[in-house]
């Protein structure tokens, strides 16, 4: 790809990526700093990477960086841990997108970024599969799990509606 | 743990399961060398492992299910049904089956419609602050040949910049009278060149120094023009002062003789009409200069110049295809 199209992914896909990073580690400075050394990296292939890929490409490589950082800062619960019956709240919420993202934020890590990639991003399950290196099945899983437990986190969800 | 003849046996395990680090395996190599009627035993060993395969299950995917492949929706399904219903997974019959469950069941429809609404939002505005810090400038790549033809135009223009800054370059340098002195050509001339008559008074062209170089020459020797010229660091005409060429002259030196053609020919410089006089000055050359070097490098360098409203040359510039630069007339 050409340094113009570097500079155009620049202005299409920064906040995107910056969006995604940020609503997983819950840290701007960690966040910027993932998506800076994100971009370097693309900076450092630039010739190599199609720029039609370009965000596939940029997504990717910010996962696995982020997981990376995750698993060197963070302690993180495997979804089988996360008993279900215990995140019901009978609250009432004024804001079904504000209850999504605080349920969302208790999903573990992987499976929070998968759904995130498939609502925020659009992604099918074959790219989620390619940028988080799960199979598809396993995406498939993780996306019918993560949902299940959204409904049951969301509890009594008249009050909301 | 040193090896030895009690515990051998583990290290050859170890090391075919490749779990020795480099020490142990130097430990081994030493302690085979030092005993070589186990050296069979250890060779042995490599054999004793079951080698690695993986056969393949053929036509696993004939095991898969789908949806459809659900004879009735029912409590212990209805959710995941919901859900790929939310996510498009479900085939147009399925869909339709769905659609008919719900309508039958409308106590469904509104645990459906909730299920359907599990999706995030990406409504607030979240921007990467100072995105500029992650762009890139343009990279001006210079290829080789640009660059030789970048530094051999500076190098020429630097050396007439520095002249044309000075000097008014529209000015004639010489302008045509003859030599006085038949005698000069006859002394000065190579004799390849020498003309068999003599030219007669009308038909020389003539030589005339600018007034104001005339005032400081007066102690000159006005029969030596090249000598007047080259004090007065003026540029001489190349073509041969009153001169007629010999026919029987070959191409090449009749090329040389003219400076104008030499120019034409060689750089591939534009000829001027022949019934004009020529008009070298350093601005003509230097333009031929440019030519020349797009001619050799098939680059498109462009020597420009600017006049103000009197029509007097105030900048020289040269332009590049990337960048440029110019330089403003000194007065």
């Amino acid at each position: 790809m050409t340094v113009a199209e570097y500079n155009l992914s620049v202005d299409d896909y920064a906040d995107k990526l910056y969006r995604f990073i940020l609503k997983n580690l819950r840290s701007e400075d960690e966040a910027k700093d993932i998506v800076q050394e994100t971009y370097s990296r693309l900076w450092q292939k630039v010739s190599e990477v199609d720029s039609l890929k370009v965000k596939s490409y940029l997504f990717t490589t910010a996962y696995h960086a982020m997981i990376d950082h995750l698993r060197k800062n963070r302690f993180k619960a495997d979804f089988k841990e996360v008993k279900q019956d215990s995140q019901v709240y009978n609250h009432s919420y004024s804001d079904l997108s504000e209850i999504l993202n605080e349920a969302v934020s208790m999903l573990p890590d992987v499976q929070r970024s998968v759904i995130m990639l498939r609502d925020y991003e659009g992604y099918s399950y074959d790219e989620i599969s390619e940028i988080t290196g799960l199979t598809e099945s396993q995406v498939k899983v993780y996306i019918y799990r993560g949902r299940v437990f959204l409904k049951k986190y969301i509890g009594s969800i008249e009050t909301v509606i | 743990m040193k090896i030895n003849r009690n515990n051998y046996e583990i290290y050859f395990l170890d090391y075919f399961d490749g779990r020795l680090d480099e020490a142990s395996i130097r430990d081994l190599e030493i302690f085979l060398f030092d005993h070589p009627d186990l050296e069979e035993e250890f060779n042995n060993y490599k054999h004793q492992f079951l080698p690695l395969d993986t056969p393949l299950f053929v036509n696993k995917e004939l095991l898969k299910r789908d949806f459809k492949d659900f004879n009735l929706i029912e409590e212990n399904n209805f959710e995941e049904f919901c859900i790929a219903a939310s996510e498009g997974d479900l085939d147009h019959g399925t869909l339709k089956k769905f659609n008919e469950y719900l309508r039958l069941h409308p106590k469904k429809r509104k645990e459906y419609e909730i299920i359907d609404k599990l999706k995030l939002i990406p409504g607030d505005l979240i921007v990467f602050p100072k995105k500029y810090i992650l762009k890139k400038n343009q990279k001006i790549q210079f290829k080789r040949v640009v660059l030789f033809t970048i530094s051999t135009a500076a190098a020429v223009l630097l050396i007439l910049f520095f002249n044309l800054r000075n000097r008014n370059s529209e000015n004639l340098l010489v302008q045509g009278e003859s030599i006085d002195s038949y005698s000069y050509i006859r002394e000065n001339v190579p004799q390849e060149f020498f003309v068999k008559k003599p030219i007669k008074t009308e038909e020389k062209k003539r030589i005339v120094i600018p007034q104001k170089k005339k005032e400081n020459i007066d102690n000159t020797n006005y029969s030596n023009p090249a000598e007047i010229a080259e004090r007065q660091n003026l540029m001489p005409r190349l073509d041969p002062i009153g001169a007629e060429l010999e026919s029987n002259l070959n191409d090449e030196l009749n090329k040389s003789l003219r400076g104008q053609s030499f120019i034409a020919t060689e750089i591939k410089f534009e000829t001027r009409p022949a019934n004009q006089y020529d008009r070298l000055n350093l601005l003509s050359l230097a333009e031929a200069g440019i030519k020349g070097v797009n001619y050799l490098t098939e680059s498109e360098i462009k020597f420009q110049k600017k006049v103000d409203d009197k029509g007097e040359i105030t900048e020289f510039g040269i332009e590049l295809q990337r960048f440029g630069f110019s330089t403003q007339r000194k007065k």
